[in-house]
């Protein structure tokens, strides 16, 4: 034996100070500086946080409602996860959420299962079909091109599969820039992989044509749409999509085209009313199909049958909605996830939605709720008991 | 002829590698300062805000996995190293090598229907438990490695001494193997730093610090994933600058690691 | 004269098992038996974490299996809408069948020229920090890998590889579709870059575990340098290749998120692959896009698909683990 005894021999490996400096490191790299960097950012952090998941076709008002309310009541916070209509209401079933949102009212078989959820219009917006239509390396198609249902249904559906079939080409004889004329290239579908109120509203715009055989649905089976479509998740998704994949077309909320850079182009779409005419969707044209309102039913009513499709009025662009915020009406059913500050928070919350709240919906593009639905949402928050008391006067 | 296809297979898989850090670099370099890191996340359309709760929730995570999932997996593998030249041991062996290789997603189905549907709240508890089962083989299994390499003659030594075996164990094998065991924690931290599939399913995402055991909190690759489908260029942008930050933890854990033991082991590190 | 070793035994007789006996052993527990106990406790967290899984997956997927029955996976509708359920997963099997085949056909051959070239070729300086940084590309969260892909490999694949070959392929069955590489294609080249790393790296190691005898043995029948390779180390090491490659194979399969972000989102029979260029979906896809939004038969159906993912990578992974651990089990210190 060469070793001297005694001696533990180590092959190379780390230092005593490596090895400190990596358990500094680790503790370092831990929550524990996780939460102190949060203490140190927000001394006082806010005592209540609401929860609230669903709809990403209103994430853009809800999140511009939620900040203002936050400034002006900084102890209360609003997590809301935009993570699509079903999801939301999902949620809400599981009890995981204090609110879910939802463009697409209750079905009668959820109304059942659960059981004490009321609707609350929150806002009124426009689904537009956006597209990306290339026609050389400087020019593409700008908003503007014309569609109505029977040619939209037959695209989403397979049945129309180049920009340049007859029947979309007749609608758009004077649309477009002269010389300029539709490609012969082949239209990939975008639509809604997870379960959408959006879908729910434009598939049921759709559905007035006979055409349309995928019905109307959160999440119409696959074989709805048209072969080789795309099927990403949300609004902003789809969104992304057509921005970035050429010949492609899909249905969004409008601020999200508009919110884009550079905004992606939508249809006008055609009204056969007063004459008929192919309607630009803006917010004044989403506003007018808003002006004629179907009488609403009480928050722990049936929604299903409430639409604003296809508004009689001449100027209505045809695919408006209202999306909807759908609450416990006893919030004793969250147990004792559930207290009086948060249950008052949350009737405060939704109160200001309706009302305070509606500042933020023009500017985004959103129609803000006419008096009478706000009279409508107002009796139903005040419906809202905890510990059977009313929260809100 | 064989060297230069060899080489260039070489080349084909570097190729990614350096695409991924130039890309992520380039686009993320201009999003990231003091206002990105301790903000929170803004409204669509604004063009303020910052990716602080997703940081945080990712360190949260980080602490409460590593709180979990290394004493258990430690002991797993010195019962392995110490106790474990049977049939049984055998048996856990080889469960351990299957549970590796568990597709992560689920190990989110698994945590989601136990804790977050049973209790009714997604929470970082939920996350870090999911976490944890995705790192203890792999803690065990660094850590069973790297104790058989202590030689025989150190517990010997140490018995002769009349320490009893427990304590030979934890005071001697495993100070002698702690660069091992060390590396083998903290490739899996950054192993689970980026895992997303099981977060959707378990912490939901929130845009607010962490407050309440019970709440959601947001994470790292969470949000990557939610901003890089956004068609708002500011979010998007969000979205690199948050993949920079994740890149950077990820490998500086890595190549520190391997700088640190460089010499030490013939790359037995790597399969994670 | 040989030396006898007297083993002295310090076991005492063992003493009967009765009431006071298993008190006084429990009051005089040494150190020593808490320890071991305590880790034997930890060991079976695995089997505990396994048993879990099935009997959760089992558990959850029992109502859609009883109203579907095999029909569940042999299936391919997806229809969610209440009264007019009907789900099938082949569509979903088959596409991660897909996905994984094509990153094992592109990973393997290149993952085989990285190992050959490191074990075998290249100059030792220069192996290691070759070796180190391809296997860094292990450390690169999936996330991040599908961010990439989607806005980085995508166009570039679209433009050199998708648009020549729908341009004069584009009547092939294989090849149909628009080319804009969100699709099953895309989905089997990212997972190939993402195995590549680890099956280079086993497959590296069982070269160089391969003993010099075998190659000393076949310079000296006159092979060529590449003639060496082949019949001294690849075929030595075939079994603990073949393993690697099963175990890049479960990888894939498990894989979630960097698939999601550039695969397309088909659902129904749509997603049954008939082209590489047509959107398609994998199980883990599915799962992950579908899971939080699902209630009663469709979360039934969803944790039927974790069901058939879990059971085909257990079946991979089961057969990876036998292959590399009969292989490398007989050499000390050795990592699988």
């Amino acid at each position: 034996m060469t070793a001297v005894p005694g001696a533990i021999v180590r092959r190379g490996g780390i230092s005593r100070t490596v090895f400190i400096i990596s358990l500094v490191v680790v503790a370092a790299i831990s929550g524990v500086s996780g939460y102190l960097i949060q203490g140190f950012l927000h001394p006082a952090p806010p005592t209540i946080t609401l929860i609230g998941a669903g709809s990403t076709f209103v994430n853009p008002i809800i999140t511009a409602i939620n900040a203002n309310y936050t400034k002006s009541n900084p102890n209360i916070q609003i997590n809301y996860q935009s993570v699509g209509s079903g999801a939301g209401i999902t949620a809400l079933g599981q009890r995981t959420v204090d609110f879910g949102a939802s463009d697409a009212p209750l079905s009668n078989a959820q109304i059942l299962s659960t059981s004490n959820a009321i609707t609350i219009p929150d806002t009124i917006g426009a689904v537009v079909i956006a597209y990306n239509i290339p026609i050389n390396a400087s020019y593409s198609i700008h908003k503007g091109l014309h569609l109505n249902v029977t040619v939209a249904a037959q695209i989403f559906q397979g049945g129309i599969t180049y920009w340049d079939d007859a029947s979309i080409v007749a609608l758009n004889r004077n649309g477009l820039p002269s010389g300029v004329s539709l490609p012969h290239n082949l239209i990939t579908v975008v639509h809604r992989f997870d379960s959408s109120g959006t879908t729910f509203v434009f598939t049921g715009y759709l559905s007035n044509s006979s055409v349309w055989k995928g019905g109307q649905s959160k999440q119409p089976k696959g074989t709805a749409w048209a072969p080789g479509a795309l099927a990403p998740s949300g609004n902003q998704g789809v969104a992304s999509i057509i921005q970035t994949v050429s010949n492609t077309i899909g249905y969004v909320e409008l601020n999200y085209a508009l919110s884009a850079t550079p905004p992606i182009p939508y249809a006008f779409l055609w009204n056969p009313n007063g004459g008929g005419s192919f309607i630009e969707p803006t917010l004044s044209s989403s506003g007018l199909a808003a002006s004629s309102l179907p009488s609403l039913p009480a928050g722990s009513g049936n929604w299903t049958s409430i639409n604003l499709l296809n508004s009689s009025n001449p100027g209505a662009y045809p695919v408006v909605t209202f999306s909807y915020i759908m609450v416990y009406q006893e919030l004793n059913v969250y147990g004792s996830a559930m207290n009086q500050a948060r249950a008052q928070a949350l009737v405060n919350y939704l109160w200001f939605v309706v009302n305070g709240g509606q500042d933020q919906a023009t500017i985004l593009s959103f129609v803000a709720l006419p008096s009478t639905v706000v009279t409508n949402a107002e009796a139903s928050i005040r419906s809202i008991t905890y510990n059977g008391q009313t929260l809100h006067s | 002829m064989a060297y230069a296809m060899g080489l260039f297979c070489v080349v084909i898989a570097i190729v990614p590698l350096a695409s991924i850090l130039v890309e992520v670099i380039r686009n993320g370099f201009s999003t990231i300062n003091l206002q990105f890191i301790t903000s929170l996340p803004g409204v669509p359309g604004e063009t303020v805000g910052g990716i602080a709760p997703a940081i945080q929730g990712t360190l949260l995570l980080i602490g409460l996995t590593g709180l979990i999932g290394i004493p258990a997996g430690v002991l797993a593998g010195i019962y392995l190293a110490e106790f474990g030249n049977n049939k049984f041991g055998r048996a856990v062996r080889f469960l351990n090598d299957v549970l590796t290789e568990f597709p992560s997603i689920v190990v989110g189905i698994l945590i989601s229907v136990l804790l977050v549907v049973a209790t009714h709240q997604y929470s970082p508890i939920a996350g870090a438990i999911a976490l944890s089962v995705i790192t203890l083989p792999v803690i065990t299994r660094t850590t069973e490695e790297s104790i058989k390499t202590v030689p025989n003659s150190l517990r010997d030594a140490a018995m002769a001494l009349g320490i009893t075996r427990w304590r030979t164990t934890v005071s001697v094998v495993l100070s002698t193997a702690r660069s091992g065991i060390i590396t083998g924690v903290l490739l899996s931290i950054a192993r689970i730093s980026g895992e997303t599939a099981p977060l959707i399913l378990t912490i939901l995402g929130s845009n607010f610090f962490f407050s309440n055991w019970n709440q959601p909190i947001d994470a790292l690759p969470l949000r990557i994933f939610h901003d890089a489908f956004q068609a708002d260029p500011f979010t998007r942008q969000q979205a690199w600058g948050a993949a920079l930050v994740l890149i950077i933890i990820v490998l500086t854990l890595n190549v520190g690691v391997r700088l640190a033991t460089r010499g030490r082991y013939s790359s037995s590190r790597t399969r994670l | 004269m040989s030396k006898t070793e007297e083993v002295i035994t310090v076991s005492p007789e063992r003493p009967s098992l009765n009431f006071s006996n298993i008190l006084h052993k429990l009051a005089h527990l040494s150190g020593d038996d808490i320890f071991e106990v305590l880790s034997n406790i930890f060991a079976c967290t695995a089997l505990v974490v396994i048993v879990l899984t099935g009997i959760v997956l089992i558990r959850g997927s029992l109502p859609v299996l009883g109203k579907f029955g095999v029909g569940f996976l042999t299936g391919v509708d997806w229809n969610t809408t209440l009264g007019q359920e009907s789900y099938g997963v082949l569509p979903y099997v088959l596409g991660t069948l897909v996905t994984s085949g094509i990153a094992i056909g592109i990973g393997i051959p290149i993952s085989l020229g990285i190992a050959i070239f490191l074990a075998e070729m290249a100059p030792t300086r220069i192996r290691a920090p070759l070796s180190q940084i391809v296997e860094v590309l292990a450390a690169v969260p999936s996330v991040i890998y599908g961010f990439w892909g989607l806005l980085v490999l995508r166009p570039w694949i679209v433009n050199y590889v998708e648009v020549p070959l729908t341009a004069s392929l584009g009547n092939l069955t294989i090849f149909h579709g628009s080319p804009h590489g969100l699709d099953l294609f895309m989905g089997g080249l990212i997972l190939a870059v993402m195995i590549i790393p680890t099956v280079s790296s086993i497959s590296k190691e069982v070269m160089m575990a391969v003993p010099s005898s075998q190659r000393e043995a076949a310079y000296s029948i006159g092979a060529t340098r590449w003639e060496v390779v082949r019949m001294g180390v690849l075929s030595y090491s075939r079994s603990g290749i073949f393993g690697a490659a099963i175990l890049g194979l479960g990888r894939a399969v498990g894989e979630t998120m960097a698939v999601t972000m550039v695969i397309g989102g088909a659902l129904g029979p749509e997603a049954v692959p008939t082209s590489l260029f047509m959107p398609g979906q994998t199980l883990a896809s599915l799962i992950a896009g579908q899971f939080n939004e699902a209630e009663s038969l469709q979360l039934s159906a969803l944790v039927g698909a974790g069901l058939a993912l879990f059971g085909l990578a257990l079946l991979i992974n089961v057969f990876a683990q036998f292959m590399v651990w009969k292989i490398l089990k007989v050499k000390a210190g050795a990592v699988e």
